[in-house]
């Protein structure tokens, strides 16, 4: 794995392609990023060097399974890993003021400067990421008070006012309530409300609506795109491809700690190139696609490779149904630039057909 | 700091724990020895430092109700002006051992690695000595006053308070809250104090009313010794040891020994009712 990392050059074509984008609304650039864990003979390379970009008013999307690596990519950002992890890679931040400055090696002390005020983090969890015992009315104000140093009447005042924006009715009387006092909906509320205060241009949403119902899913969803319309950019990690679809601009999916696949939205949905990625895609329920009585969802077959065991050659062809034994067990795939715009790495990506996902795995199916 | 919305959860507290029996019968027990020591030139009817030679050692009577001691002082008089000590005792050596004991405590478990193993090592080390030799000691290196035993009673008590802390801290940083408040810009202290503290502070309370009552008898023990209250302050502890010497006269050692032993008792039971009734905040 290691030798692996040292050979994984990016093809230049990759670069390219960000290039060819205008630079100037590019907020954050993730660059060759990694996440190792431990250190010495023992250390695991958990994240394995994701490039992507965050641009104004647009909705950058990390998907993935359980342990591919996305959330932890997220907290690299914002460094709040455990201090067992190390980075390696940049993470260049053009802050409010124009400047540019790479996260990952920025000293501890000016981390309180970045997190709150240039980028702001939604939790998966609202039931534990707000504090139990303050009012969802201090919580909010700190913010205000911590990074703009506002007094306590004034940071309330805004605090209200913030609660109003992320939709919550009775604002002023819901200042004083306790968390444990709202709903599941209206706690990520406020911690959206929480992450937005101090008007972040970056907002990194870690599986934001993963503990919600359906229905409230959709109000928070919508909540969401609402704070896109000010010159925003948004890192949205999930692993439901139909959260994705709603909220995205680019997607990339991650596998085993690397990105395999990225590209917009509509390709990924449509004409997904690398099997993972078809095999996520064909695996999400369509009402507009019945499966015919009986049938089975489709499943991908296997699971995540452990750390410790990761394949040598491709690190999905396991699992993978075009896998060609001689190559995909042999040769590590690189990232490779698609026609449209898009990366993949896979091996045999051109062989197999970029055709429409849905139709292809679902061969036979009610079409 | 605390005043948003900490005012209706002290008042739930309170209200909780008025509503909980000993609880609620230890704080009137409680708030009856804050009244005493506050009224006392009112309420003694006699100068506690003022001997009557006429009534030496004379038992429990219409003009002396609990009796005189052997210089022929009134002994309710001085029991009451005996709260006072009691008083400064438990409210503020044990505050300052709640507020520098928690504070040693969060830094340790807040912080971790070699900060923690030093300070944890130095509370062990005190934690070695029994309670009462430590402060003996204290008391010894210091003088003999009422002061340097609440400094001494203070010092004796900021390990246990050093150790809970740490416990819960350690137990609390690794909440999502805290790496939320973390992700979102908060700096360590306010980490520390803003969002751990508020997890805390309950059980530090209850260990604080636990507490008080065994530095009420730390303090009578050493002024029994000699070494708390010099006369002729009136301490309960110094009242038992003199009254010792007296066997016949009961009422010298009985009557200071049952205050002593009421507010020791009303203490313990605020403590349980706070635990019970935090502990119900918690479940429900």
């Amino acid at each position: 794995m290691q030798t692996e990392i040292s050979t994984g050059v990016m093809v230049p074509g990759a670069t390219h392609h960000a290039d060819t984008r205008s630079l100037d609304d590019t907020i954050l650039r993730l660059e060759k990023l990694s996440v190792h864990l431990g250190a010495g003979d023992h250390a695991r390379t958990v994240v394995d060097e994701v490039s992507l970009t965050i641009r104004a008013g647009e909705c950058t999307a990390l998907v993935g399974e359980s342990g591919s690596g996305k959330s932890l990519t997220s907290l690299a950002i914002m460094r709040l890993l455990p201090s067992s992890m190390h980075v390696s890679g940049s993470i260049v931040l053009r802050r409010q003021s124009g400047a540019q400055v790479n996260v990952s090696s920025l000293p501890r002390s000016e981390l309180t400067s970045i997190r709150g005020l240039e980028i702001g983090m939604i939790f998966q969890e609202p039931m534990t990421s707000l504090n139990p015992l303050l009012t969802v009315g201090e919580q909010i104000s700190e913010m205000f008070m911590v990074h703009r140093g506002e007094s306590r009447q004034v940071a309330k005042n805004h605090a209200e006012e913030m609660l109003v924006r992320v939709g919550i009715p009775e604002a002023r009387a819901r200042l004083a309530a306790m968390p444990h006092e709202l709903s599941g909906g209206m706690r990520q509320r406020v911690m959206i409300a929480i992450a937005i205060a101090c008007d972040p241009r970056i907002v990194i949403a870690d599986e934001p609506t993963t503990a919600l119902d359906v229905t409230i899913q959709a109000q928070i969803l919508e909540t969401l795109r609402g704070l896109q319309e000010r010159s925003r950019g948004m890192l949205f990690v999930s692993h439901d491809l139909g959260v994705i679809a709603e909220v995205a601009d680019r997607v990339h999916v991650m596998y085993a700690g690397q990105v395999v696949e990225s590209g917009s939205v509509g390709a990924i949905l449509l004409r997904a190139r690398h099997p993972y990625t078809m095999g996520l895609v064909a695996s999400v329920p369509r009402i507009d696609r019945p499966q015919p009585r009986g049938a089975a969802l489709y499943s991908i077959p296997g699971r995540v490779p452990e750390l410790a065991r990761m394949p040598a050659g491709c690190r999905f062809h396991p699992r993978c149904a075009h896998a060609r034994a001689g190559l995909c067990d042999r040769v590590v795939p690189q990232i490779e630039v698609t026609e449209d715009g898009g990366e993949v790495r896979c091996l045999r990506w051109r062989e197999i057909a970029p055709t429409d996902t849905l139709s292809a795995s679902q061969r036979g199916s009610a079409l | 700091m605390e005043t948003l919305g900490s005012a209706p959860r002290w008042r739930l507290a309170l209200t909780a724990l008025l509503h909980h029996r000993l609880g609620a019968f230890g704080l009137c027990v409680c708030a009856l020895v804050v009244f005493t020591a506050l009224l006392a030139p009112w309420i003694a009817p006699y100068d506690p430092s003022v001997s009557d030679y006429e009534a030496i050692l004379s038992p429990p009577s219409l003009t002396h109700w609990l009796g005189t001691d052997d210089l022929g002082r009134d002994i309710l008089s001085r029991i009451v002006w005996g709260t006072q000590v009691s008083l400064q005792v438990s409210l503020i050596a044990v505050s300052g051992a709640i507020v520098l004991g928690s504070v040693v405590g969060m830094i340790s478990g807040y912080a971790g690695g070699w900060i923690d193993d030093a300070i944890m090592r130095v509370i062990d080390a005190m934690l070695a000595f029994p309670t009462l030799i430590l402060a003996l000691g204290i008391v010894a290196v210091l003088g003999p006053t009422l002061v340097n035993a609440m400094i001494a009673i203070t010092i004796v008590n900021i390990p246990n308070f050093a150790r809970l802390v740490r416990a819960q801290v350690l137990s609390i940083r690794h909440m999502d809250f805290v790496s939320a408040a973390r992700g979102l810009g908060a700096s360590r202290v306010r980490i520390m104090f803003r969002h751990i503290w508020p997890s805390v502070i309950g059980n530090v309370l209850v260990y604080g009313s636990l507490t008080a009552s065994t530095a009420l008898i730390t303090e009578s023990s050493l002024s029994f010794l000699g070494l708390g209250a010099q006369p002729p302050t009136p301490s309960w502890g110094s009242m038992l040891s003199s009254g010792m010497q007296y066997w016949d006269a009961w009422w010298m050692s009985v009557f200071p020994g049952v205050a002593l032993f009421s507010v020791v008792l009303a203490l313990n039971f605020v403590g349980d009712g706070l635990r019970d009734v935090l502990d119900a905040r918690i479940t429900e």
